[in-house]
């Protein structure tokens, strides 16, 4: 690490960019199933409740 | 019926593929991040730097890694989609749906990162060189395969089409394999061959696989994810899901 900050400084931005742009994009991709997956279930669950509301009035 | 067989076609059903996916998914989160941890550590801690690349020679624990994924993972939707419109399988449409976003992801960073290691090594970003130039088509195979699938309604049909359009862009994965040797390119020759001696010492060589490694088994557990989100949308009207959903259990 000493010699990443040290000899290697001129390249030290280019491998924290790279790494940031790693993890960002691989945390964006990790995130969204879980965020799609929310909404569908909370979709699917008001879909429901108005058929059965539906239901229950006929 | 052969038992492995028999396995593989109950997998093809829609809730048992939901049940299996979701008991897989946490060991391969756990595993995903016990070998990129140590990957990771050890690319940027532990390895030497390169006598000639310097420090920048770190990137590439990043850019080999997501360079291998972005073509295994064309390769395996490839498959999938061979599935998906010759026998008609479910899952086999899904699961070749799922993978383009994470392999567009993968590539995207292969992109950033080789870009990012060319400044301080070849003093430019970018070049349109074949190597780089191939794999900027990849990501626009990507983009199209994602952007098919999400222009038709039905949802079958437009993974039939997107298959099809998969299949014709398999075409480019030996051009980016051998681009390196069949035109005079910036980029480097492949320095890790599976037959034969590697070019790289072992003390970077290990590092590099573990990561290799690290990468697969995210993509895996990525993939199983969205797969699990595109089973419930796709099988939203059936008993199974609302039988699930509605009941005090998250998951079957």
């Amino acid at each position: 690490m000493n010699e990443l900050l040290s000899e290697g400084l001129s390249h030290t931005p280019f491998i924290i960019a790279s790494y940031i742009v790693f993890f960002v994009v691989l945390l964006a991709d990790a995130v969204y199933p879980w965020i799609a997956r929310r909404r569908l279930v909370r979709d699917l669950n008001t879909r429901w409740r108005r058929e059965r509301v539906r239901q229950e009035k006929t | 019926m052969n038992p492995i067989l028999y396995w593989f076609h109950k997998l093809g059903s829609p809730p048992t593929f939901y049940a299996f996916a979701g008991k897989l998914m946490p060991w391969l989160l756990v595993l995903t991040l016990i070998s990129g941890g140590i990957g990771l550590y050890w690319g940027l801690f532990v390895a030497p730097a390169d006598y000639l690349q310097g420090e920048s020679v770190r990137i590439i624990y990043i850019h080999v890694p997501a360079a291998w994924m972005s073509m295994a993972i064309y390769a395996f939707m490839a498959v999938n989609a061979i599935f998906a419109l010759v026998w008609r399988t479910k899952i086999a449409e899904i699961l070749a749906m799922a993978a383009a976003p994470i392999g567009a992801a993968f590539t995207f960073i292969t992109l950033v990162s080789g870009s990012l290691w060319g400044r301080p090594t070849w003093g430019t970003y970018w070049t349109w060189d074949a190597r780089l130039t191939s794999q900027l088509v990849l990501l626009f195979l990507y983009f199209g395969v994602i952007g098919l699938y999400s222009a038709i309604e039905d949802r079958r049909r437009a993974a039939r089409a997107a298959s099809l359009l998969i299949l014709v862009g398999v075409i480019n994965l030996p051009i980016i394999r051998y681009s390196v040797e069949w035109w005079s390119t910036l980029h480097q020759p492949a320095t890790i061959r599976l037959v034969g001696e590697s070019s790289m010492h072992a003390s970077m060589l290990w590092p590099l696989l573990i990561m290799a490694i690290a990468t697969k088994f995210y993509f895996a557990w990525a993939l199983l994810a969205r797969s699990r989100v595109m089973v419930l949308r796709q099988e939203s009207g059936k008993a199974w899901v609302r039988d699930m959903l509605e009941s005090k259990e998250p998951r079957p």
